[in-house]
């Protein structure tokens, strides 16, 4: 058989439906937001509108800076899974057990999450205000429901989720590392934290990127817990850009605005991906052994 | 061990040949050498904070799962009891009992096995095809091609909802399994870029080397696939079926809506958890006589009942995924 042939063979499968399913819908949504519609009336023209309101809306603003904050916090905590991860791949007793107890999160659906760190956050009778309490804190936040507290107590909530998932593709990967190469170190007398950091990470350099990307796009668009736990309160303080168009849709049935928002979400993850591209395009994003 | 770093500090305060300024340098190294480690002997200090850490870290993830298990096991008296905190005074199984008929296990379980099961085998056989396209081959416009795979999964999936429910109604795939197989045979499932992402890179980590002596020999393209490339990928088809599994498990944005908005038989665990209220109250009316009122127990019990064949999954997988990698000889040469 050619090569070409089964070039097509590998790779058409996900092309197939990809434009009817995925490329179609996004030119409907880009065309709704220059309509003013309610989501089954009649749709009345009214050209750009709708994205003139949306860049001249401070709620969309702030929701696409909580959206950025979400990015930074989820990125910089991809720090935190991977010395996890290399302290688990390590000669640490019961590793095993504490890989599966990491997990659990990623077994339970978002509803079930999210019900979890209500009760964790409640004002008067949740577990960390209770352990607050008997820590000698006066009056402890009321988490979910001040302005100041709501964002980070949501990011802890959702860091805590994707733990699991993290820590599970970076083991995986550090799996993959032929046992000679750090052998060889060891008898060179390197440190566990000097194979770690020259040997482990820059061999799984390659998945790290992967990770990065999926943790800055899978914030630009995070929405389950958000809209569970708060629904974007109290008052909109932690709204992110997808909550709010979501709001703004199917909440107060103003889906052309709506439309006009999941496209502007588009733009803006588009570019931030691209730029995630360029910056580490700079480097060889695979390793050769 | 403590004792053993003091006999050699005493050795070093006794030894007549160093001057002051060296033994204390000495008692230092020794310290050093106990606390922090040296070469791969991990000192005690930095082991006592590594093991609190994950210990800490494993109880905040344990939490909800000992929160669930206990609170599934209490009786209405021991729920409303607010001494009883951890430990139930009997273990009350009846809430399984009442949770086991409100949610209609049978029907539900064969549901939720078949949404959960097959679209993930298409998604993981399909995922890994793309993705070995993708890392072996060039071919014209591939970053054209590998950008928009990438796009795909940036899009809020509430905002494909409306044209996509359009789509499937009318080509007649709502209410049936193929809303979900098909899709996933085309690489259009849950998560799906994800997955491409994961074999992508997987295969370009296999050395090249290991082809290119394939070739030499008279391999196929298919053959260095299925010998080559697959048994070097072991442990991402495990991680991409574990997460495809549970993706579709949990599901119910997707099942609710191609599933209770036609007529079907078709129900799901997830479906029945989230109608657990109502279908308490039919099948347990509240009489006058009796206000058999629902309570965190029962539904607790309902959560437990839902993701139990995960975790059976998950445990027989990750036995698995551990021996995987030892049998690839990946970790030999």
């Amino acid at each position: 058989m050619s090569n070409k042939k089964i070039i097509a063979l590998y790779v058409l499968p996900s092309l197939l439906l990809l434009a009817g399913l995925v490329y179609i819908p996004i030119f409907l949504t880009g065309y709704y937001g220059l309509m003013e519609w309610n989501g089954v009336g009649a749709m009345e023209f009214i050209g750009l509108d709708n994205y003139m309101n949306l860049l001249q809306d401070p709620k969309f603003w702030f929701s696409a800076r909580n959206s950025f904050f979400l990015a930074l916090f989820s990125t910089l905590s991809l720090i935190l899974y991977l010395a996890v991860s290399l302290i688990l791949a390590g000669k640490i007793k019961g590793k095993e057990l504490l890989r599966k107890i990491y997990l659990i999160p990623m077994l339970l659906s978002s509803v079930a999450i999210a019900q979890l760190w209500i009760k964790i956050y409640d004002p008067n009778n949740g577990m960390l205000n209770s352990l607050l309490q008997t820590l000698g804190v006066d009056s402890p936040p009321a988490w979910l429901a001040q302005r100041e507290t709501v964002l980070v107590a949501i990011f802890i909530a959702i860091i805590w989720q994707y733990a699991g998932f993290y820590i599970i593709i970076y083991s995986a990967a550090l799996k993959g590392i032929p046992a000679s190469l750090v052998e060889a170190a060891e008898i060179d007398g390197a440190t566990p934290i000097q194979i770690a950091y020259k040997i482990k990470v820059p061999l799984i350099s390659g998945v790290i990127k992967t990770t990065i990307v999926l943790a800055i796009v899978g914030s630009l668009k995070y929405f389950d817990l958000i809209y569970v736990m708060t629904g974007g309160g109290p008052n909109g303080a932690s709204e992110v850009i997808a909550s709010y168009m979501y709001n703004q849709a199917f909440g107060i049935k103003n889906f052309g605005y709506g439309s006009a928002i999941g496209f502007a979400l588009l733009i803006l993850a588009l570019i931030t991906t691209w730029g995630i591209q360029k910056l580490t395009a700079s480097k060889n994003d695979s390793i050769q052994f | 061990m403590a004792d053993k770093g003091a006999t050699t500090v005493l050795r070093v305060i006794q030894n007549q040949d160093l001057d002051v300024k060296q033994k204390l340098r000495l008692i230092r190294l020794r310290a050093e050498h106990f606390f922090f480690g040296f070469n791969d002997r991990k000192g005690f200090l930095l082991k006592f904070v590594i093991y609190t850490l994950l210990l800490g870290i494993g109880f905040v993830y344990l939490y909800p799962m000992l929160y669930m298990f206990i609170t599934s096991m209490k009786s209405l008296s021991d729920l409303l009891d607010m001494a009883i905190n951890w430990i139930p005074s009997s273990v009350y199984l009846d809430n399984y009992n009442q949770a086991y008929q409100v949610m209609n296990i049978r029907p539900a379980l064969i549901g939720s096995m078949q949404i959960a099961l097959f679209p993930t085998v298409l998604q993981v056989i399909v995922a890994s095809l793309v993705g070995y396209g993708f890392a072996r081959f060039e071919f014209p416009l591939k970053k054209l091609w590998f950008a928009l795979m990438i796009f795909s999964f940036i899009i809020p999936p509430q905002i494909l909802m409306m044209p996509k429910y359009r789509l499937f109604s009318e080509i007649g795939l709502t209410g049936s399994l193929s809303a979900f197989t098909i899709p996933a045979a085309l690489g259009q499932g849950i998560n799906s870029t994800i997955f491409i992402l994961i074999f992508y890179q997987f295969f370009k980590q296999t050395p090249t080397s290991l082809y290119e002596a394939a070739e030499v020999d008279g391999a196929s393209q298919f053959t260095s696939f299925f010998k080559i490339a697959i048994p070097m990928a072991v442990p991402a088809f495990i991680v991409a079926f574990l997460f495809s599994f549970v993706w579709y498990w949990n599901e119910t944005y997707l099942t609710s809506l191609f599933l209770t908005s036609s007529s079907t038989d078709i129900t799901t665990i997830l479906l029945q958890l989230q109608s657990f209220e109502q279908n308490y109250e039919a099948l347990y009316p509240s009489t006058e006589a009796g206000p058999n009122r629902i309570n965190e127990g029962i539904k607790m019990a309902g959560t437990m009942l839902s993701i139990l064949p995960l975790l059976i999954t998950y445990f027989f997988l990750q036995r698995y995924f551990v021996e995987s990698v030892d049998n690839t000889g990946i970790t030999g040469e």
